[in-house]
């Protein structure tokens, strides 16, 4: 059982981290959230409806680049616009718009293997973006890239959830985490052993201590 | 499910390699095949033996029509040394035309008044019979229309007798197919420790292996293609896809048309070729039919053995020896002689491999139909082949999608 008796609760706007080490539910409860895997038992609300009614909602950006290597930025902007439903006029708007705020105009040609792995983390979050999506779940779109590119794709995910969207974020650095997070939620063996918001959790003046130090904290407890 | 389809074409475009291997490589080597078999000098005379033991006027008759024959090399022998000249493979096949040849017929009889004898690892000699017995026939049936005229209306006049019967010689051609003109000719197959190649080759044994290949390559080339579609699920795609309003459905369809519709595009690209170059008389609308079919089953074929194997890298590797059981079991060329057993013509049960030789046939018999209980057993297969990809890729894919 990868999740025992787990409820969370996303409030809308937030930017949530999710965090726990390797293999304790992170990447399935984000599946869950984003209706690709159905639970066993228990559900997913969604703006008071069940997920499965608004998977055009909710963009989620996987961990691989799930992205086709051998075609253009623009080949596969085109791909997922179709199945994603949106029509000649609307992906046009759309992929011009997420240029933009991604910064991929000049990079539009170019096929998704020449690309750098930053550049590649930014593509695989643009196309998500196509559904104009009120979530957006990312589960450790920063791995595997330098601490430039991701900066750069954190400044992102802050400028879209100042326009409106919540974002649901996994790492493994705890820094991003902490510079972008406004709630935590820390996992442990599939359940939820501490959340809160950011002030809270870690605290002020004197009695700050940094996300580094509490994730350590929480998890040598566990051991 | 008319992205999917697009993607697959697409994916198949942007790779300069795909590009080479699947399609300009094999339009390279249908050209210079087909350069070669268009010279004369390519013509291969099939060797046969013949052995006159009736020697009468019209036995010489015969044989020299079957001289004038220029797919074939006829040489006389008596029966001892055609005999031994059958063993020593120096001919394919032994034709005697027997004593009492021109009697037997002028008494109206057709039967068994020729013997064929040949080895039996030979298989191509009696289908040779086909080209040999016009050459026979002829005669023969002008032989009976004039003992048929002559006995109806001109039995005392000699001179009209003639003159009518030569009238009649256009028409001997409708009577081929009737019972009492049929010619039944005595087979004898020997056995033999054959050491050479198992068959002589004539222009159509060419022909024929020549478009197994070209049929071959399209097994190939929806291999390859198949393989392109595991990059979703290694590469984390279908979660995407899962959550886009393309179902399921609509996804497995879209592979198996995008798949198909490659393989049937690159085969149609042949086969304009090949019309253009030598098979003037190809009816592309039946051709067009029957690839259509056969790229679909290859296709299916293709995405079930990928069902199978889940992983790209086992697939890659298993191609080689999936394209030689496909050689052994499908009824190709040399097949039938390498195996030849009744339970293994049940293993032979391949998708594609009931039409492809429908596909063959286009080419080397005019006027010939596409048979209807191919096309039904191909879809009998698809039908088959997509209930199985797509119940075996359903629960992966509700339950989890890596």
């Amino acid at each position: 059982m990868v999740l025992n008796d787990l409820s969370i609760q996303i409030e809308q706007g937030s930017i949530a981290g999710v965090l726990g080490p390797n293999s304790v539910g992170k990447t399935t409860l984000l599946n869950i959230m984003s209706g690709l895997v159905i639970p066993d038992s228990g559900e997913v609300f969604f703006e008071g409806g069940s997920v499965s009614d608004f998977k055009s909602h909710i963009g989620y950006v996987p961990q691989e680049i799930a992205l086709y290597h051998d075609l253009s930025v623009k080949d596969n902007f085109r791909f997922f616009s179709g199945v994603y439903g949106l029509n000649r006029d609307k992906s046009r708007d759309r992929m011009a718009y997420i240029y933009d705020i991604m910064a991929l105009k000049d990079l539009h040609r170019m096929k998704i293997k020449n690309l750098s792995g930053g550049m590649k983390r930014r593509v695989n979050i643009g196309i998500e973006l196509l559904k104009d999506p009120t979530v957006l779940i990312m589960d450790e779109s920063t791995v595997g890239i330098d601490m430039g590119a991701r900066k750069g794709i954190i400044d992102m995910v802050r400028k879209l959830n100042e326009k409106g969207i919540t974002v649901i974020f996994t790492s493994h650095h705890m820094s991003e985490l902490e510079s972008i997070c406004t709630d935590f939620f820390f996992l442990n063996e599939g359940k939820i052993v501490l959340e809160g918001k950011k002030k809270a959790i870690l605290g002020k003046d004197e009695k700050k201590r940094t996300l580094e130090d509490l994730y350590n904290d929480i998890y040598r407890f566990f051991e | 499910m008319i992205h999917i389809i697009i993607l697959r074409i697409r994916m198949f475009l942007s790779k300069r390699i795909m590009l080479l291997i699947f399609v300009l490589f094999p339009l390279l080597f249908s050209f210079i095949a087909l350069n070669y078999l268009k010279t004369d000098d390519f013509e291969i005379k099939t060797t046969i033996g013949v052995v006159d033991a009736d020697q009468s006027g019209f036995s010489k008759n015969v044989i020299e029509r079957l001289r004038r024959d220029k797919s074939l090399m006829v040489l006389i022998f008596d029966e001892n040394s055609g005999h031994e000249a059958l063993i020593k493979e120096d001919i394919i096949g032994l034709y005697i035309i027997k004593e009492g040849f021109f009697e037997t017929i002028k008494k109206g009889n057709t039967q068994r008044i020729i013997e064929v004898r040949y080895l039996a690892d030979n298989y191509t000699a009696p289908g040779i019979t086909d080209m040999i017995t016009p050459h026979f026939l002829l005669d023969i049936l002008k032989e009976q229309t004039m003992l048929i005229v002559n006995k109806a209306e001109f039995s005392g006049n000699a001179e009209m007798g003639e003159k009518f019967s030569e009238l009649f010689l256009d028409y001997t051609t409708t009577y081929e197919d009737s019972e009492e003109l049929e010619l039944q000719i005595i087979l004898n197959s020997i056995d033999s420790k054959a050491t050479k190649p198992l068959f002589n080759t004539s222009k159509e044994i060419i022909i024929r292996y020549f478009l197994s290949v070209i049929l071959i390559f399209m097994i190939i080339t929806g291999f390859y293609q198949a393989f392109q579609v595991n990059v979703d699920r290694e590469h984390g795609i279908i979660g995407r896809i899962k959550l886009s309003k393309c179902g399921y459905y609509q996804y497995v369809l879209g592979n198996v048309v995008g798949i198909a519709g490659i393989v049937f595009i690159i085969s149609v690209l042949q086969m304009l070729l090949l019309k253009n170059m030598l098979f003037y008389q190809l009816n592309m609308a039946k051709l067009v039919v029957g690839l259509a079919i056969y790229s679909l089953s290859i296709s299916l074929l293709s995405l079930a053995i990928m069902s199978v194997l889940k992983k790209g890298s086992d697939f890659q590797l298993a191609i080689p020896y999936l394209m030689i059981i496909i050689w052994i079991l499908g009824g190709w060329i040399y097949s039938e002689t390498i195996i030849n057993s009744g339970m293994l013509q049940y293993m032979g049960l391949i998708p594609g491999m009931m039409i492809k030789d429908d596909l063959i046939n286009q080419f080397t018999d005019v006027g010939q139909n596409i048979r209807c209980e191919s096309i039904m057993m191909e879809m009998g297969f698809q039908i088959f082949l997509f209930c199985f990809i797509y119940l075996k890729g359903k629960s992966g894919y509700n339950k989890n999608v890596n």
